[in-house]
């Protein structure tokens, strides 16, 4: 490729915090109309080179040339002026703005006279981006109101308002539903076409495949890989990344069960008016069941409704019956699901699963103090033990056991996460979106530790967008669509396009059956 | 997140955020006071800086208690003079009234607290304007009941537990140090102290893992409650009366202490000793301003500056750990 093709040119970037290295002598060129894929594990140092490139980040040493201008980016301000436009993984909209106003903050369109902002046109501009990306939503919704999926939607929005000529995206569809994925890449591959340069920093390897043109693989800091997507292949990536080979990423299935056995947990008919309805379940000791469905089709509700944290706080409107090991169970709070032995992994381990200023032990050991405790009074290293057992076990990755948990990467992260319940030998574990922003090692080490204690007779009900996980971690498998179970498959035999087609055929259906109504 | 490398290598380091910074300045300042005032390390002015320090130090304690748990307690004062002048006319120069009469600003302390921490934590009003209305609501209590005369009736006996000394110490120096290490028992090896803390960090998260948040959430504002009725038990015996205004600013001055001690306003980190650390602080230099012949309404500037400078402080160690 000549010059005047290349975008960015990053060479040679070196970057050190304290003693640590995390980048040493890095490269990436990406040139006009490419789609560069980014990957590595957690800690290789991909976020730290795109805060470089972002202008948020000085390199310690390297040179970085945008449009053939080697001046230095000295501020996420002059990056993006100069047409490098970011969208981070960790959402950064104001909630009390509408959609329009986060897009167009501090560049709001004015009013001819009075120089007020015209709202009109502030509405106009962002709607056309939001119609683009086909958002659910309209452009004057306050942010704060958005489902995590359509967060994340409205900050491409943003990114792509900028009109950038680079756009860095750093997991942008972690939070995503498949669906809305699908129409981000469509809407890429549209402005990739008319000379836009992406980074698309992803832990999906099937989105490298999908969508890049070239892919580069950082590990512990340095370039690992760096060629054209058609010369790579998904084991050679992993084997980039991880520094080995990862055969299997995911375990061998559970053993053929004994039938008729009591299911550990049980749904019956259990319906939450505006969020499911007559779901009837069962997953036996040892068996992993999937739910599948789009994000809103009622899995969080059904998963948190059992938790005793139902979405709608309207209690006495559940109908239905859930029972634990045959045993009628009423969902009062957590603490009651807690003590029958249920143990939860929510979607989002920041907001829900971790005390992120809580150290390792603290964290460990939080849903089972009582058991640690004689009339209240903590016995003495108790915790720690504990604790120390689990991060031996599940070979979480920290300094010590108290490192506060928002120090360690995301798979270690949500190894805690999982700790947590482990520490506590629990009958059924409820897992939502278990692996989002988690590297590929650690995935396959989470793999592998659930399908250990659902052998260790476990039930587990897994809850994913990732269909390859969905699929490949499950023994059934169980979609919902419009808070309805509308299909069920063996886990071995079915496809990720029979999962979304039981998906959407319900949704029609449900359309369908309304439209005659 | 893909800095980790960079800080997992950090995380080793001593914990300076806080507690052990706060001793430091402490003693820097106590450094400087000797010299600019030949009188600071005199026996008598020490003994006098435990005094005024142990209520503040008491009420400072509870007031952590309720910041580590992401909230804020601004009735602290308020509850104080009410238990001034309530225990003083109770009492009323009878020996035998004592008992009864810190039974009953006790039992007025645990009913305030769990006002609040009903409204905190189950109404879901905030703790501020919660807490706020409380202090509007004692104050007018107090002043209805004393029809705003001060009220002599402590007795000799009584006024002992701040006056009083044990081997050449100020008794009420004493409760202060009760009062620290029931703190630090409680904070730190029950369940409840731990749930404190987890509360203050991520409150969904806590509720997640099965804690009762509510509960421990209500509790740490009647810890704080009681704990301002001690502080103003205290500074009853000190300053020998009741007066409806007697514990006007120890609100503010005991955010201040939590907060220069390094409690995070917000919740979820700190400690206590920090907290007594920044009580010293803050009476040293009130003491240095009244030993150097400054015009005592300078009191109150430094103790605006020392406020912004230890949440500055906070601040600063804040984003360089973010």
């Amino acid at each position: 490729m000549t010059d005047d093709r290349m975008v960015l040119r990053a060479t040679d970037i070196s970057k050190r915090f304290g003693v640590v290295r995390a980048l040493e002598g890095v490269s990436l060129d990406v040139g006009r109309g490419e789609v560069h894929a980014l990957v590595g594990e957690n800690g290789a140092g991909k976020s730290t080179l795109t805060r470089i490139i972002g202008g948020a980040e000085r390199a310690d040493a390297g040179e970085i040339s945008f449009e053939g201008s080697s001046q230095a980016l000295s501020s996420p301000a002059a990056a993006l002026a100069a047409g490098i436009s970011i969208v981070y993984q960790h959402l950064n909209l104001s909630d009390e703005l509408t959609v329009a106003g986060n897009l167009y903050l501090g560049r709001e369109p004015r009013r001819a006279l009075r120089g007020g902002v015209d709202d009109r046109a502030m509405n106009r501009a962002a709607t056309a981006w939001l119609d683009r990306l086909g958002a659910g939503f309209p452009a004057d919704e306050l942010v704060g109101r958005l489902s995590p999926s359509d967060r994340q939607l409205a900050e491409i929005a943003r990114g792509l308002s900028h009109d950038p000529k680079l756009l860095i995206m750093d997991e942008p569809t972690a939070s995503l539903a498949p669906t809305a994925a699908e129409r981000v890449f469509a809407v890429l591959r549209e402005l990739r076409a008319g000379g836009l340069a992406v980074i698309y920093i992803t832990h999906e390897l099937a989105h490298v495949f999908d969508l890049a043109d070239r892919v580069t693989v950082l590990k512990d800091g340095r370039n690992a890989l760096s060629a054209p997507v058609g010369e790579v292949d998904r084991r050679g990536l992993i084997k980039a990344m991880v520094g080995r080979t990862v055969d299997e990423l995911f375990p061998r299935r559970g053993r053929a069960l004994a039938p008729g056995a009591t299911p550990a947990l049980e749904l019956r008919d259990l319906t939450l008016p505006g969020c499911f309805e007559a779901v009837t379940l069962a997953v036996a000791p040892g068996e992993v069941v999937g739910l599948g469905g789009l994000v809103g089709s009622g899995r969080s509700g059904v998963a948190r409704t059992i938790f005793g944290d139902p979405p709608e706080r309207r209690s006495g409107a559940l109908r239905g019956e859930i029972l634990v090991d045959g045993e009628s169970f009423h969902p009062r709070g957590p603490r009651a699901a807690v003590k029958r032995g249920i143990g939860f992994v929510p979607e989002d381990r920041k907001v829900a699963g971790l005390v992120l200023g809580g150290s390792v032990s603290e964290n460990i050991s939080l849903p089972q103090l009582e058991r640690l405790a004689t009339l209240g009074v903590l016995r003495r290293g108790a915790g720690r033990e504990v604790a120390e057992r689990e991060v031996e076990a599940l070979r979480i990755k920290t300094a010590s056991l108290d490192t506060e948990v928002q120090n360690l990467s995301g798979g270690n992260q949500q190894k805690v996460v999982l700790a947590k319940w482990l520490a506590r030998s629990c009958r059924v574990l409820i897992l939502d979106e278990p692996t989002p922003g988690v590297d590929v090692g650690a995935k396959a080490e989470i793999y592998a530790l659930v399908r250990r204690l659902a052998d260790a007779g476990t039930a587990v009900l897994l809850i994913s967008s990732d269909l390859p996980e969905l699929l490949g971690l499950s023994d059934r498998v169980l979609v919902m669509s419009r808070g309805r179970i509308v299909a069920e498959l063996e886990a071995e035999v079915a496809t990720e396009e029979g999962v979304m087609k039981a998906a959407f055929d319900g949704m029609e259906t449900a359309a369908d059956l309304e439209s005659v109504a | 997140m893909n800095a980790t490398a960079a800080r997992v290598a950090r995380a080793p380091k001593p914990d300076l955020t806080g507690a052990a910074a706060s001793w430091l300045v402490l003693f820097t300042l106590a450094v400087v006071a000797s010299i600019l005032s030949s009188d600071f390390l005199d026996k008598q002015n020490l003994l006098n800086i435990g005094r005024q320090a142990a209520p503040l130090a008491v009420v400072s304690l509870g007031q952590t208690i309720v910041i580590l748990g992401g909230g804020i307690d601004v009735s602290v004062g308020a509850v104080m003079s009410l238990t001034t002048v309530v225990v003083s006319t109770e009492m009323n120069g009878d020996p035998a009234m004592v008992i009864p009469a810190v039974l009953l600003v006790l039992a007025l302390g645990a009913a305030i607290g769990l006002v609040n921490g009903f409204l905190i934590s189950r109404v879901g009003t905030d703790p501020f304007v919660t807490t706020l209305a409380a202090m509007l609501i004692i104050s007018g209590a107090a002043l209805v009941y004393t029809q705003g005369s001060p009220t002599n009736g402590l007795t000799p006996g009584f006024r002992q537990i701040s006056e009083g000394e044990v081997l050449g110490i100020p008794a009420s120096v004493f409760f202060a140090a009760g009062a620290f290490a029931f703190c630090w028992f409680i904070l730190r090896r029950t369940v409840w102290g731990r749930t404190v803390y987890a509360l203050g960090g991520n409150m969904r998260a806590t509720f997640l893992s099965g804690r009762r948040t509510a509960l421990v959430q209500a509790g740490a504002y009647v810890a704080s409650s009681l704990f301002a009725v001690l502080a103003g038990l205290l500074l009853a015996a000190r300053i020998g009366t009741g007066a409806v205004s007697a514990g006007t600013g120890f609100e503010l001055e005991s955010i201040a202490a939590a907060l220069i001690g390094g409690t995070a306003f917000g919740g979820g980190r700190g400690r206590i000793s920090g907290t007594i650390a920044g009580v010293l602080i803050l009476i040293v230099l009130f003491n240095l301003v009244n030993l150097l012949g400054l015009p005592s309404q300078l009191q109150q500037i430094v103790r605006g500056a020392v406020i912004v400078l230890g949440v500055a402080l906070y601040s600063r160690r804040a984003v360089a750990g973010s």
